[in-house]
């Protein structure tokens, strides 16, 4: 068997297959260059995590890619499971202990859902809690604020009374998470401020728009959208789910075009609710933004290349 | 006792019978004959010799060899989907054959389909936790979706099997390079360059150093690389942008002319050459190879970062 082994040494594709090419060379070069540049002189990077229940968990593999490559981000943007995983990434939480997220997922993480048959969801007139999120979230990261998280961040819910959109940016950072991903119809609104919240990504899946109101002069959004050609109706909350993705995807098709770049995971199989496939959702984030990732790069730079541009005149600093 | 007597006679059949339940068996001449033309690279004969019909003579415990032979042929003669087939036949029957797992897995890894090869690497190392050739199946997997911590720790399990091979070394170098571990990542280097002294080696000592902003020791090691493959255009192109990046124009300038002369018009050198003339205030000479690198269709992007620095110049 070492025979085969190695045959897999010669034939196969290594580590370092062909040698690099010119513009993989130049692409290194101006990276280093960019990315040196301090935080006023290079555009600011808005990252966006949509909406997506268990599919945001595809959001971990993204930033742990972004991480690898030394991919700058300034501000963070969040509806719904992306509110969550922007919420701790921007607080500054190792990625290793989001990876964690992995083995310790259940339907109980956030909510009380575990517990309940569907036909006493449809029956009875209460629907079902996510103070359990807001619990997490204090226990993580303290009763913190807006202003003391290490990166600028916001996040969307919805006025279930007016249809407003609900862009939280300061306060109270526990309750517009939990805000922000409470799915209506199955978790009860969140009564804050006078107002009766919902899951933002009813309103806005993708919050590009929240990222430029961070600051953001680029945008890379990752998008977690499920594919709702392939519903199977199963019971209730199945055609729930089908609503959510449909009234997603219509949404994200608008809301992703107001993005400079973008990362679409594969995981538009993965249900709403499939906790046994959180890692897979997660291991998908890591294999879409490595693909994309020398698209990604080359598109920034060039954005950026007045800016670089600016600095090599003759006389400026090297 | 004497030979020929009766106990002697039933200890002589006692002996015949274990012999045939202990399965001392020649093997089917089938495989017999599959295995000498393999050993002789006729592996067009073994793909004609090993047909389903003569598959199905082989005895249970000789048909994952026969799978093997036959799917290593197949792949010998360029026939990779019916070699996946074989394998995959194989495996469905054979769920825990370490062999035919290994020969699946390295198929659709060098088909690039490495999502699906890493499931059957990933069965072999629970039934043999340390085997190495799973460990660089996964080891090479891992790194080209994207798992760089997870490739890393597979190469370190594999070398700890094949310490001397230095083309694991170098690529486990450049996995811990692109985790940014630096130095782990110039030891791993340099243990390859100790085993082979490779222009590869060479180069990658020197982009390591570049990073550890070691700067005239990386170009030494460059230069060494250089002269080992003189014809390596890639080294004297990173010459000309380093050059470039440390602010030594003239250098760079200099630079540039050799990537030129080794290709003329090539557009990494014609980018170089106009960012270093920019850079000492000769904009119209800047311009006129900035135009010429804009209009290259080889390197898209070389091209389309050019016409972004024209356009500054307006």
């Amino acid at each position: 068997m070492r025979l085969a082994a190695l045959a897999l040494l010669l034939f196969a594709a290594p580590a370092r297959a062909l040698p690099p090419g010119p513009d993989a060379l130049l692409r290194d070069h101006l990276w280093r260059q960019l990315t040196a540049l301090p935080k006023g002189e290079r555009p600011t990077v808005g990252l966006v995590l949509s909406a997506g229940a268990l599919r945001g968990m595809t959001h971990v593999g993204v930033l742990q890619v972004l991480e690898d490559s030394g991919f700058p981000v300034d501000v963070v943007a969040g509806t719904s499971a992306g509110a969550v995983i922007g919420a701790f990434y921007s607080a500054g939480v190792p990625l290793s202990r989001l990876w964690d997220i992995r083995n310790r997922v259940n339907l109980g993480s956030g909510s009380n859902y575990n517990s309940v048959r569907l036909v006493t969801l449809v029956l009875a007139d209460s629907l079902l809690s996510t103070s359990n999120m807001e619990k997490i979230i204090v226990d993580e990261l303290g009763d913190i604020q807006f202003h003391q998280l290490k990166k600028p961040f916001g996040c969307v819910a919805m006025d279930l009374k007016t249809g407003e959109k609900i862009v939280f940016r300061s306060g109270p950072l526990a309750p517009a998470v939990r805000s922000s991903m409470n799915l209506p119809g199955i978790f009860e609104p969140v009564v804050y401020r006078h107002r009766y919240l919902v899951d933002g990504g009813v309103v806005d899946y993708v919050p590009t728009d929240v990222a430029r109101l961070l600051g953001a002069d680029w945008v890379l959004a990752s998008v977690a959208e499920g594919d709702f050609t392939k519903f199977q109706p199963k019971n209730v909350l199945s055609i729930l789910e089908q609503i959510f993705d449909i009234r997603g995807s219509i949404m994200s098709r608008e809301q992703r075009k107001l993005a400079d770049a973008l990362i679409e995971p594969a995981v538009g199989d993965i249900e709403f609710y499939d906790t046994g496939r959180a890692g897979e959702a997660m291991d998908k984030g890591v294999i879409a933004a490595h693909d994309k990732m020398p698209e990604i790069q080359e598109q920034f730079i060039l954005y950026s290349m007045p800016r670089l541009a600016r600095k090599w005149r003759p006389g400026a600093n090297p | 006792m004497a030979p020929g007597s009766e106990p002697v006679r039933l200890a002589l059949l006692a002996l015949a019978l274990l012999s045939g339940c202990a399965g001392i068996r020649k093997p089917s001449p089938a495989l017999d004959n599959a295995r000498a033309l393999f050993e002789a690279h006729r592996y067009g004969d073994v793909v004609s010799l090993l047909s389903d019909s003569e598959l199905r003579t082989l005895r249970a415990k000789e048909l994952p060899r026969g799978y093997e032979l036959l799917g290593q042929s197949q792949e010998r003669v360029g026939q990779a989907q019916a070699a996946l087939r074989t394998y995959q036949s194989g495996v469905a029957q054979y769920p825990k054959d370490i062999n035919l797992l290994t020969h699946l897995g390295n198929l659709l890894h060098t088909g690039e389909l490495d999502e699906q090869a890493r499931p059957f690497y990933e069965r072999i190392l629970k039934l043999s936790p340390a085997n190495a050739a799973a460990h660089l199946g996964l080891a090479e997997t891992e790194y080209r979706l994207g798992f760089l911590e997870r490739s890393a720790d597979h190469y370190a399990a594999t070398i700890k099997e094949w310490k001397d091979q230095p083309k694991l070394w170098l690529d486990y170098a450049q996995v811990l390079s692109d985790r940014r571990k630096y130095g782990e990542a110039f030891d791993a280097a340099g243990k390859a360059a100790a085993l082979s002294d490779t222009a590869a080696a060479r180069a990658l000592r020197a982009e390591i150093l570049w990073k550890l902003d070691r700067r005239p020791e990386a170009f030494a090691e460059l230069d060494a690389a250089q002269k080992l493959e003189s014809s390596r255009i890639d080294f004297a192109q990173r010459r000309a942008l380093w050059a470039l990046e440390a602010g030594e124009f003239e250098r760079a300038n200099a630079a540039a002319v050799l990537v030129l002369n080794m290709k003329a018009d090539d557009p990494l050198g014609l980018w170089v050459r106009g960012a270093s003339l920019l850079r000492r205030g000769r904009s119209a000479e800047a311009r006129r190879d900035l135009e010429r690198a804009a209009a290259q269709k080889t390197a898209p992007f070389v091209a389309a970062t050019a016409q972004r620095l024209l356009e500054s110049l307006r």
